[in-house]
């Protein structure tokens, strides 16, 4: 076991992991995964990989940085990160988040109540390598050194550390060891913010170094500007399939559908996450015919991004942030909609209705809101039939960060659930103390070398912890079970990760959205939307 | 808020192990400035300009002062102290750990620990808490103060001095930290106060080295915000071809 290191190790030399996680040292799940030997193997990483990547972190290795070549290029890599610090604590460069981060900066007792919150450090065993305060006592003690211009007085203060190549190669994975859910800011007696310093440190190295998961840059952001959706789909392709979506909701609903396009003035501009087109059409298709058959005056918008809700640069930049954000705008201020309501996306809710907050303005600051409190407003309104006793299987639903924690949507959600779920149990914790999928920040669609592994072994342990506690009652594959997971990014998480342990044959746990249950349990709509068949 | 700042709820929902002792620790701090607090006040209260009027609490603050120093000082002491045994041995707060932490809290013990010493110990005929703080604010110069009392009275000035340059500053901190930048929900609403600071912002030049940036030094963030790195370099390259 290797998590007992020490800060400074982190500007080793060598090539060389600081630290190897086995599954014996990870946190014990519950059956049917309750001994290490039940666990999955973990991927080695290549041999082709380790010679081209900086891989010195741990297992796995989730960015591709390539190693520099010579001494030279080292050195103008850590000149470029030191040039990029002192932007990050600039308010010309930095007056969106410069505030939170210099208070965490200044003001951290290191007292570890935060590392009591966190998944990730849980899961791993409590590895000393993904602690929180790790990765901001570093970034702490780059600050007072090069930013503040600390000597030695300031060393015996906040401590020192040497900045080197390998320092800021580590730093720069460890970046993307954090699902950035801030529930050890939730949890902080200060107020400061760990979760933050992981995104500011992603931000540095995106905005002043240019290195970021090819994931969530070029095929993120940079798709999204450029074709209109992270999924690639243009206006008419998108267009297309949301036609051919209608068309099978229809029929197997028995309801005719149709997903209106660019309405002008119309009430309310819904925005889906356009992986749901794609991957799980179903929601989209629930989600046209819930608005149809409540009467609701709805559009979608085809402009360029404003068909899909991400927004990738949350994660990871702010002008990528901002230009997707503006985007969205746009597109409402044109079409002249009284609102934005988003679909099930978690982080695209954090996007535009909370950040986004702090850039909008003038007549580009349109009412923009979750879709939970409509939805819950028509199925209690009683304009929809429903008959609960087709949603009679157990069902356990999982809180998005960035729709509860960050937002604090709490009840709808669970309003629906008890209204229209008999056997709807909660998970322990929940609410605004729920744990991350596991897959929040962008890890969901990372699935380089064996990071995969990595998330399902420790970011997405204890959420599969929470999950296999919920059904303990009922652990066996004779009874289907349904996570209800509102957000996109969550379920691609579950889908992976209940795959990579086999969970849909060992324990039929099935995942989907809340909207899908929704329509499962309209009294007038063909029985057996949900179809319990795995994708 | 006051539940936090009083009494740590977080800590003591979170991090049950170090709440006690920080707990005493802080709680220590808010009695010691309660204990300053009354003697200024029953000091005030007894000036001769105010007449008799207000001699009456003279004799109610007073004990409360004393009391509260007492307890406050050697609240002060034990946490202070479990603290630092928890900062040299427990393994989880090693990284996090530095060598002005350790000082800061045996400045602590030390100032504390003369002070309430001194003052229990004190030799007959040496002055009262009342007494010092009269003749503090009548700059009396024959009050007699045992040399321990004096001295802990000088490291806790300087001590108070030396707060604001350190991260124990946190207490005061806390009050920005905890609504107004951890979950600042104020709306941006139009023509509201926030939007102008949100459209002063967006004037601001960014520098950004990184290219899909386009930040030169010149444009703002509101052009940068409205730029698309995409079309532009599909631009750039047709410009080349």
């Amino acid at each position: 076991m290797s998590g007992k290191i020490n800060l400074r190790d982190v500007s080793r030399q060598d090539s060389e992991p600081l630290i190897h996680v086995e599954n014996e040292e990870l946190m014990p799940l519950p059956a049917p995964l309750e001994s290490p030997e039940k666990d999955r193997a973990w991927a080695a990483l290549t041999e082709q990989c380790r010679s081209r990547y900086e891989c010195g972190l741990d297992d796995t290795c989730a960015v591709n940085i390539p190693k520099p070549k010579t001494r030279e290029e080292e050195e103008q890599l850590v000149a470029r990160f030191l040039s990029g610090l002192d932007k990050l604590f600039d308010k010309e460069n930095n007056w969106t988040f410069l505030e939170p981060l210099l208070l965490t900066m200044e003001h951290c007792t290191g007292c570890q109540t935060c590392a009591e919150s966190c998944h990730i450090f849980e899961a791993s065993g409590r590895n000393e390598l993904y602690r929180p305060t790790f990765r901001s006592e570093i970034l702490r003690r780059l600050y007072f050194k090069h930013v503040r211009r600390g000597a030695l007085l300031s060393a015996w203060q906040h401590g020192s550390i040497q900045l080197n190549w390998p320092l800021v190669a580590r730093l720069i994975e460890l970046s993307y060891r954090c699902n950035l859910c801030r529930r050890c800011a939730q949890s902080c007696p200060i107020g400061c913010d760990n979760g933050l310093v992981a995104r500011e440190l992603r931000k540095l190295f995106s905005q002043e170094m240019g290195i970021a998961p090819r994931e969530i840059h070029e095929n993120g952001s940079m798709l999204q500007l450029k074709a209109g959706s992270s999924t690639g789909m243009t206006a008419e392709i998108v267009k297309d399939n949301v036609a051919f979506v209608d068309e099978d909701i229809s029929e197997r609903t028995g309801i005719a559908v149709h997903t209106p396009w660019d309405v002008e003035g119309a009430d309310v501009l819904l925005i889906h996450n356009a992986g749901e087109i794609m991957a799980w059409p179903e929601n989209p298709g629930a989600f046209a015919l819930i608005l149809t058959m409540a009467g609701v005056n709805w559009t979608m918008s085809s402009e360029l991004a404003a068909y899909d809700a991400i927004n990738y640069g949350l994660w990871y930049d702010d002008a990528q942030f901002a230009r997707v954000a503006l985007k969205h705008m746009e597109a409402a201020r044109k079409l002249g909609v009284k609102r934005i309501v988003i679909g099930e996306c978690g982080h695209a809710h954090k996007a535009l209705c909370v950040i986004a907050d702090r850039v909008l303005t003038g007549d580009l600051n349109i009412p923009r809101e979750s879709y939970l409190p409509l939805l819950r407003d028509i199925v209690l309104s009683g304009k929809i039939k429903f008959a609960p006793t087709r949603n009679d299987f157990p069902v356990t639903l999982h809180d998005p960060c960035n729709m509860v924690r960050l937002m604090g949507v709490v009840e709808p959600q669970r309003e629906i659930l008890r209204a229209l779920c008999p056997q709807f149990r909660e998970m322990e914790p929940h609410g605004v103390d729920n744990y991350c999928c596991g897959g929040g920040s962008g890890f969901a669609i990372m699935s380089g070398n064996n990071f995969p592994d990595w998330r399902f072994h420790v970011s997405g342990r204890k959420k599969l912890e929470q999950i296999l506690n919920a059904f303990a009652d009922c652990p066996g594959p004779e009874t289907p079970k349904y996570l209800c997971a509102p957000c996109s990014n969550c379920k691609g998480q579950f889908r992976d990760m209940i795959t990579y342990y086999g969970l849909w044959q060992k324990s039929r746990i099935f995942y989907g959205g809340l909207v899908e249950l929704v329509v499962n349990a309209m009294a007038d709509v063909k029985p057996g939307f949900i179809d319990w068949e795995w994708r | 808020m006051i539940e936090e700042i009083l009494f740590l709820k977080s800590l003591r929902e979170f991090n049950r192990r170090l709440w006690l002792p920080s707990f005493f620790f802080h709680f220590g701090l808010y009695l010691a400035i309660a204990a300053v607090g009354c003697a200024a006040l029953a000091t005030a209260c007894g000036l001769s300009s105010f007449g008799t009027r207000f001699s009456a609490f003279v004799h109610v603050l007073a004990p409360i002062a004393t009391f509260a120093g007492a307890v406050g000082a050697a609240l002060i002491v034990a946490g202070a102290c479990w603290l630092l045994m928890h900062r040299t041995t427990d393994p989880a707060l090693k990284n996090s750990t530095h060598a002005g932490d350790i000082f800061n809290l045996l400045f602590f013990i030390a100032a504390f620990a003369l002070l309430i010493g001194g003052y229990l110990l004190r030799a007959p005929g040496a002055a009262s808490l009342g007494e010092f703080a009269r003749g503090a604010v009548h700059f009396d110069r024959g009050i007699r103060i045992g040399a321990a009392f004096g001295a802990g009275l000088i490291l806790a000035s300087m001590l108070l001095a030396y707060i604001p340059y350190t991260h124990m500053a946190h207490f005061i901190a806390k009050y920005f930290t905890w609504h107004a930048v951890r979950w600042d929900d104020r709306r941006n609403e139009r023509g509201s106060g926030l939007e102008s600071k949100v459209a002063a912002s967006l004037g601001y030049k960014p520098t950004w080295s990184a290219p899909h940036v386009g930040a030169d030094g010149q444009r703002t963030w509101a052009e940068i915000a409205t730029s698309n790195p995409t079309s532009e370099a599909q631009t750039a390259r047709e410009t080349q071809k």
